[in-house]
């Protein structure tokens, strides 16, 4: 267990409004109040980091209550284990995420034995969904009832958003943990995230597929992660719920079972796309150590037309019309 | 003539002539690395030298440049396999997948990459990971563990090939074998085969602003002897690393000299 000798506590209060429902991002209120370095904490943090990176005699000390959550060390990796759809938050009174509308209240892999789900039609009833989101949502399902095959982003290549890179099934998933970052590596096609840590968002973050995440630890056990600046070019899971460049989504990476799981549960909050915050999350169970005689090449592009089961006609997978340098 | 070959013994000896030549890459490799290899195993005690962070190249060649200049140590034949890829190059004809659907740059072509890129050393030490911008691609290099076998190499071959590495003093010597033979050399079309192999020495140099690669390139397929090339990259502390995809508008390269077209 990696062990922090001093607290880091984020408090927000309101971070974001919507202007409109056509994606223009306005940041009202920040109030990152202790995110900023104190004294004590820089000195908490000069010293783990003293700690690790430079003695390798250096022992741990007494675990204290405010513990670091270790989810890399000794090569470990993890693996989606609830299915590519997400799943109600236990205990979460709202609406909660889209769901199948054959097969509700359950994950569509789950109620078809883990079978890969290609033709799952979205139940658009669900009153997350504004207008807009609905009625394009209902025009896929409409194309899938009728023999379509729907898109998936990372089976045509794209790269994942948040929180659609936590529905990447099968392939390992690598946390790099270290003072100031950390990094989510996900084995299919490599794809990275990187999550600031103790630091407020950028002014200007721009918009990019990952979007800006900014994060801290709580409790000993968990990894919260704040991500704003996501683009609108993929959806959000495999139903095709769109979003907008409004999206904020707030993960938190809890590790539990003995450290052999992480529950992630995810708020998503777009007033561009949808009426209200809304709560989802997928379970990671521990792979089989060590990451280094696991992390195989798995490069999308290699398949030709992706992970192989998208026509062409409905989104062409990445490419450059000529070389970009 | 040869004589006629049923499809299965066709497939047997094909298998035997790849297994000949794994054998035989395998000698010359074991040859080409005995000064290094005892070491690979070597415990790694004391301080952990730290080369992590971000790091951007300030200077873009599409032609790989040799230690001392010149051309890289083609055999003829290759050679001429290089001409015509250059020439397909100019004609934008090349069939270069890195360039056209991001596959993988390979080794050592990403050392060139006008990308920035990042090294993120695991506070456990049992690896260091290099996360290139470009094509986001991750080389994983698994730290004081040996090469996996001949015939791991050869049945799992990769763009980034499979990498172990160790530290001798200040520098990390990075290992890297088992690559496959759909990339280039450079951006210029440089020929290899899969019997290429790569050793990396990374170090900081000038007080730690600069990071410093020698790549020594091992590849009897196409070469008639092992040469090398030198890259320095510049620390950036201050930029952030971006997302990366196929065909997409990314980020300004104006600040690196000799990249065309951007």
């Amino acid at each position: 267990m990696l062990v922090a000798k001093s607290t880091v506590t984020f408090h927000r209060s309101k971070a974001f409004k919507a202007t409109n429902e056509e994606g223009i991002l306005s940041m009202t209120t920040r109030d990152l109040l202790g995110s900023l370095l104190s004294g004590s904490i820089l000195a908490g943090l000069l010293l783990w980091s003293g700690g690790i990176w430079t003695n390798s005699q250096a022992q741990p000390a007494a675990k204290p209550s405010n513990a670091i959550p270790d989810f890399s060390s000794n090569g470990r990796t993890w693996v989606l284990s609830s299915g590519t759809a997400f799943l109600k938050v236990p205990g979460d009174t709202g609406p909660g995420p889209i769901m199948d509308k054959n097969f509700p209240g359950s994950a569509f892999d789950q109620q078809r034995g883990g079978a890969r789900a290609q033709n799952r039609i979205a139940d658009t009833t669900n009153p997350i969904l504004k207008p807009w989101a609905k009625k394009l949502m209902d025009i896929a399902n409409a194309r899938v009832a009728a023999g379509g095959i729907p898109f998936v982003d990372d089976s045509r290549c794209w790269l994942g958003g948040v929180p659609s890179i936590l529905l990447f099934p099968g392939e390992a998933v690598v946390f790099l943990q270290t003072p100031k970052e950390v990094w989510i590596l996900s084995k299919r096609d490599a794809e990275v995230r990187r999550i600031y840590l103790d630091v407020p968002h950028s002014k200007d973050p721009g918009y990019s597929w990952t979007g800006e995440s900014v994060g801290h630890y709580e409790n000993g056990d968990t990894l919260v992660v704040d991500t704003i600046g996501l683009d609108d070019q993929g959806p959000l899971d495999r139903y095709r719920t769109p979003h907008t460049r409004q999206l904020h989504v707030i993960e938190r990476y809890h590790l539990n079972n003995g450290g052999k799981g992480i529950e992630i549960t995810f708020t998503a909050d777009d007033p561009g796309a949808f009426t209200m915050p809304w709560k989802g999350k997928v379970d990671f169970k521990a792979g089989t150590p060590p990451r280094s005689d696991h992390w195989e090449e798995d490069i999308c592009a290699d398949n030709g037309d992706g992970y192989g089961f998208d026509p062409d006609e409905l989104v062409p997978a990445p490419h450059a019309d000529k070389p970009e340098f | 003539m040869m004589p006629e070959m049923s499809g299965r013994e066709r497939i047997t000896r094909l298998v035997f002539r790849l297994r000949a030549r794994s054998v035989a890459a395998s000698a010359l490799m074991v040859l080409a690395v005995t000064p290094f290899s005892t070491a690979v195993l070597a415990a790694n005690t004391g301080a952990w030298p730290d080369i992590s962070g971000k790091y951007w190249t300030s200077i873009y060649s599409a032609k790989i440049q040799p230690v001392g200049a010149g051309d890289p140590p083609y055999t003829a034949a290759a050679m001429a396999t290089y001409k015509k890829n250059m020439a397909a190059v100019n004609a934008n004809t090349l069939d270069d997948k890195a360039r056209k659907v991001c596959t993988p740059d390979g080794v050592p072509r990403i050392l060139e990459s006008p990308y920035p890129f990042e090294i993120v050393q695991s506070p456990d030490r049992g690896e260091i990971h290099i996360i290139y911008e470009l094509n986001h691609v991750i080389r994983l290099v698994a730290m004081n563990k040996p090469m996996p076998s001949a015939d791991e190499l050869e049945t799992f071959p990769f763009y980034s090939g499979h990498s172990v590495g160790r530290w001798e003093g200040d520098t990390l010597v990075i290992e890297t074998a088992g690559f496959n033979e759909k990339t280039f050399l450079d951006n210029s079309g440089a020929p290899h085969t899969d019997q290429l192999r790569t050793i990396e020495r990374i170090r900081k140099i000038d007080g730690g602003k600069e990071l410093e690669d020698i790549v020594t390139i091992h590849d009897p397929g196409v070469f008639t002897k092992d040469w090398s090339a030198r890259f320095v990259y510049q620390a950036r502390p201050d930029i952030r690393m971006m997302d990366y995809a196929c065909g997409e508008k990314h980020r300004d390269l104006s600040s690196v000299k000799g990249v065309q077209g951007h």
